[in-house]
């Protein structure tokens, strides 16, 4: 379970301490639920895409937002229709397509699924993960969470990782003629291979001594230059989201 | 077995093991090891020597749950008796699979994490970190992601953790296989100058083994006894007929950027011009990290080259029609292998009843073993018989030879010249490529060149 999705670089961003980067993304998260407005909407979607870009760059970006895209697809055609009381904007015939409030809960759900999955994949493409360790334990998360805590932000680009594999494989195996990969047998062997995976990185983890009395402590995290300055703009950019909210 | 003085003694090792699945490995098994001695133990694959390492790390029987009797003792005390963390300054290993073994995001994370677990203060820690590095010329990978390596680099990194730990037994799986002559020489270098005991386990013997170990044992029907050498096998392979198809690669550029270090320049490969036809044997030479797995994904259509042309029979073909015409056995079988029993993968290739039985016959299968239960070695030989039946006209074995015996491997290259594939294999094991018949290419310097 080895892949990161850290991206070296020197952005602002890159430069921005661990500890006050974890409170903006957590605090962005939590107050993206409170944005009620339209202007609110796309403040919560286009923040985490304007500092992605800064940080990593176009390409970079659209491949991570272009995963999501299938996600939009989805609630685009099918929560309109789970919403359709209230004030008529499409119909096809008598029957209503859109209504007001059904645009309101799919530009909702989209931005809020849009904008905390940027603001995490932001932190873990300009953060490595054992920084984020770090980061974690001096907010007093008890070492054995932070760990897992890192393991499970590992864990999602890991399972992309496997897929995409997995489908390479399977597409070697294709007949002539055939293209793309069968889905089903896909994920069955994805499933497995996960959990084939447990036993070998809780085996691995103890090998290397997780679990061992007298283990030390992480040495404290250095604190950088402007720290305050960087708490400061940390609180600033989530708190915003109150004003347009 | 030699007889020893009880004052030189410091290991002893007697068990007997049985997976829940009733498949007995070890009866009455018994090894002693003197301090600082060092035991090379070659055996076929499947004969339970990952089971060993596994059993003496305690992997077995709290993960993979058996019937485990016996003890291991280290001055008199038995680790078998210790949780698995406590064990760490008595004995570690380097795993077969490496992919198993890679916990964290960084090279210099994954051997930090240990250290830090045995409770070294910095100072020591960075001291430990900089030698192992150095051991295996890994200086520049310090901030590198370990995804980001190569699969002979992956093995380097895994050496590099056990030599920082440091204990007092060290378990070398299949160790010397994936590394390049370079690194197996230096492995070996490391090895004899360790006052550490260590064993070694594998599955055929390699010129870099000369020298290197005290003595020789074997595993058979469960129990330790000593290595008879036998000849390096002296094979005629079937005479080359080239046939008309031809697998041509023009200009090819290759390219992959470290992502996660700013120090490292991005990796670059060209191949001015490949040939490969149908019916011929071309062995490939390179160091680790080289490009010799990004150039056999880039033929068998799993990764785009950034410029340059793929033909076959003088038409050029489009990077997913490479998946139907080149085969590719990835250097880790288990990212190949998704079925439960070694009959489902064979079955999946659509190949009639008859030719699923010759298959197994002509790589020694059981059609009834589970897959994921296989040894890495036998897990090779059920990948090459699935692209056997698949019957794709040219193939790549990308390292096919580590961890199985050579009489395995060279029964796999016999099936597949005999069957008319064009084939290009990559192998670090220089009795190997001497062995082998056809052109040899080299990858140095990042360009791809036939040797003289």
């Amino acid at each position: 379970m080895n892949v990161s999705s850290y991206i070296y670089g020197r952005s602002f961003y890159h430069r921005f301490d661990v500890r006050p980067k974890l409170f903006a993304t957590l605090l962005f998260s939590a107050l993206s639920f409170l944005v009620s407005s339209y202007a609110g909407f796309a403040v919560v979607f286009f923040l985490p895409i304007l500092l992605m870009f800064l940080s990593v760059g176009s390409k970079e970006s659209w491949r991570c937002y272009s995963r999501l895209i299938p996600l939009f697809i989805i609630i685009l055609l099918f929560t309109p229709l789970q919403d359709r009381g209230g004030v008529p904007l499409v119909t096809f015939r008598s029957f209503t397509l859109v209504t007001e409030e059904g645009l309101h809960s799919v530009l909702r759900i989209i931005s809020r699924l849009g904008g905390i999955s940027g603001a995490l994949m932001l932190l873990l493409l300009t953060e490595r993960n054992e920084d984020i360790i770090k980061g974690l334990r001096a907010f007093r998360l008890p070492y054995n969470a932070a760990l897992s805590a890192s393991m499970i932000l590992r864990f999602i680009p890991y399972l992309g990782q496997l897929f995409s594999e997995i489908r390479d494989s399977m597409s070697l195996r294709l007949e002539e003629g055939r293209h793309g990969y069968p889905i089903l047998p896909s994920i069955t062997a994805l499933a497995v291979a996960s959990i084939r995976m447990i036993p070998d990185t809780a085996s691995a983890l103890e090998e290397r001594g997780f679990g061992r009395e007298g283990k030390i402590g992480r040495e404290p995290i250095k604190r950088p230059r402007f720290y305050f300055l960087q708490w400061a703009i940390g609180a600033i950019i989530p708190l915003s989201l109150l004003i347009v909210g | 077995m030699p007889s020893l003085l009880f004052q030189d003694r410091m290991s002893e090792l007697e068990l007997s093991f049985s997976y829940d699945t009733g498949e007995e490995v070890f009866s009455s098994f018994s090894l002693s090891l003197k301090r600082g001695e060092h035991v090379l133990v070659l055996s076929p694959p499947g004969s339970g020597k990952t089971t060993l390492s596994r059993i003496l790390t305690g992997s077995i029987p709290k993960y993979i749950q058996g019937s485990l009797k016996g003890h291991f003792s280290i001055d008199g005390r038995d680790i078998l008796r210790e949780d698995i963390p406590r064990r760490m300054d008595a004995v570690g290993r380097v795993s077969q699979n490496t992919d198993e073994m890679m916990l964290f995001s960084s090279v210099e994370e994954e051997i930090s994490f240990p250290l830090e677990n045995m409770g070294l203060g910095r100072d020591e820690r960075d001291r430990r970190i900089a030698h192992a590095l150095s051991l295996f010329g890994l200086e520049r990978y310090r901030d590198v992601s370990t995804s980001e390596l190569s699969g002979g680099e992956k093995r380097r990194l895994l050496l590099s953790v056990l030599f920082a730990i440091d204990p007092d037994v060290y378990i070398l799986d299949e160790s010397f296989d994936e590394l390049s002559p370079r690194w197996r020489r230096n492995l070996a270098e490391a090895v004899r100058k360790s006052p550490r005991t260590i064993i070694a386990l594998g599955s055929h013997e390699l010129g870099e083994y000369r020298g290197t170990f005290d003595r020789v044992v074997t595993i058979e029907g469960g129990r330790c006894s000593d290595y008879a050498a036998r000849p390096f096998p002296s094979v005629s392979f079937p005479q080359i007929h080239k046939g008309e198809g031809v697998l041509r690669a023009e200009g090819l550029i290759i390219g992959r950027e470290h992502r996660s270090s700013g120090d490292l320049p991005s990796f670059s490969l060209s191949v001015p011009q490949l040939e490969i036809a149908e019916g011929e044997c071309v062995t490939l030479l390179g160091e680790n990290g080289s490009g010799k797995s990004s150039l056999s994904r880039v033929l068998s259509g799993l990764l785009r080259e950034r410029s340059g042309s793929v033909t076959i029979d003088g038409r050029s073909i489009s990077f997913k029609e490479r998946r139907h015409a080149v085969a590719y056995l990835m250097q880790n079988p288990y990212e190949e292998l998704f079925l439960p029993t070694v009959r489902d993968e064979l079955e999946s290739t659509k190949a009639s009843a008859v030719d699923i039985e010759k298959a197994l016959k002509l790589f020694s299968l059981d059609g009834s073993s589970y897959v994921q239960e296989l040894s890495y070695g036998k897990a090779k030989m059920v990948q090459a018989a699935v692209f056997y039946l698949l019957g794709r006209r040219f193939v790549i074995f990308d390292e096919l030879d580590s961890a199985v015996s050579y009489e395995d491997f060279i029964k796999a290259v016999f099936a597949y010249m005999e069957k008319g594939a064009g084939l290009l294999v990559i192998t670090h094991d220089t009795r190997v490529s001497g062995m082998l018949p056809g052109r040899k290419l080299m990858i140095e310097g990042g360009v791809l060149h036939e040797c003289e």
